[in-house]
């Protein structure tokens, strides 16, 4: 018998063949690199405008219950030769901003307003709730941010 | 015929509409999405986050995320201590596009430490701007212009 998706796959579906994260794929913004529900593993990437260089990034997003509550995002490294990948160690070179979004902490996702654990430090969704998740948002949001985030990366 | 989902957002209505068309023509995504914004020829259609208005290579695609606004190009102003630079845009032109140029060589040149902090402010706004929304939002037709404020007062999280 055929599994019966949740409501919160069924959700997360749409939104992963939904205009927007449709069009951020074909323009090379990300790729959907596998849906293992109740995970996602996304890479982004992304292009400095005045160097011309390129970057990448992985991540994988842990969806139960979306969008309430929303994604844990934590940076990672798909396994290209097979498997899910795993987390890596946080890098060490970087600009501010990228290595502080990515750095180590107590929370274990990335920190940023828009990752599930993070945005409950300092009341940090409250603090920013431009770059917080609520549970209007699309998952392009989170593809979107770290894209943002991505440039300038290095 | 192919099927395309358009998503347009029109000038300052902070809404964004999705249409289905049968076909994929440029022809035909230019008429929709006029007779869907009611604002006249002038009106000009841009990619989300693109320079340059909309042509052939747009045909055919099944996803298309569109800004439609009458300014072909908006002025934007922005100032940080005591200082003013000013470059065109493209309405369609996300935050996050005018941060980058602001922050950048040919903007006021900042910093790495300063550039992880940086966002730009509508004047007298309390919150950054979102960086995925077009520029073209805050902008009325007419004056086709933006000022904004870069802030880096700090909204980082301790």
């Amino acid at each position: 018998m055929a599994e019966i998706a949740s409501p919160a796959q069924s959700t997360l579906e749409a939104h992963l063949s939904s205009v927007r994260f449709l069009v951020g794929a074909d323009s090379g913004r990300w790729i959907l690199q596998g849906l293992a529900w109740p995970y996602i593993h996304v890479r982004v990437r992304g292009r400095d405008p005045e160097s011309g260089r390129t970057f990448a990034h992985d991540y994988r997003l842990e969806c139960s219950g979306f969008p309430d509550p929303g994604p844990f995002v934590e940076r990672w490294l798909y396994g290209d030769s097979g498997g899910h990948g795993h987390k890596p160690s946080a890098p060490s070179a970087g600009s501010p901003g990228y290595l502080d979004a990515m750095k180590e902490w107590g929370g274990g996702d990335i920190y940023r307003a828009w990752s599930r654990v993070a945005s409950t430090h300092n009341n940090w969704a409250g603090v920013r709730p431009d770059e917080a998740w609520h549970p209007k948002r699309s998952i392009v949001f989170c593809q979107r941010q770290s894209y943002f985030r991505l440039i300038p990366a290095v | 015929m192919s099927k395309a989902r358009v998503e347009v957002e029109i000038e300052d209505r902070n809404a964004i509409e999705v249409i289905q068309l049968e076909g994929g023509s440029l022809g035909d995504v230019l008429r929709e999405v006029r007779q869907l914004a009611a604002l006249g020829d002038e009106l000009q259609v841009f990619e989300r986050d693109g320079e340059e208005v909309i042509g052939i290579e747009i045909e055919n695609r099944k996803a298309l995320a569109l800004h439609a606004h009458r300014c072909r190009k908006v002025r934007v102003m922005v100032r940080w201590n005591a200082d003013t630079k000013e470059h065109h845009f493209s309405p369609a032109a996300h935050v996050h596009r005018v941060l980058l140029w602001a922050i950048g060589k040919k903007g006021f040149n900042l910093d790495d430490t300063a550039k992880a902090k940086a966002n730009l402010m509508l004047p007298g706004a309390d919150l950054p701007l979102p960086k995925d929304a077009v520029i073209g939002r805050f902008v009325k037709y007419g004056d086709c212009e933006l000022t904004l404020d870069l802030t880096l007062r700090d909204f980082t999280n301790g």
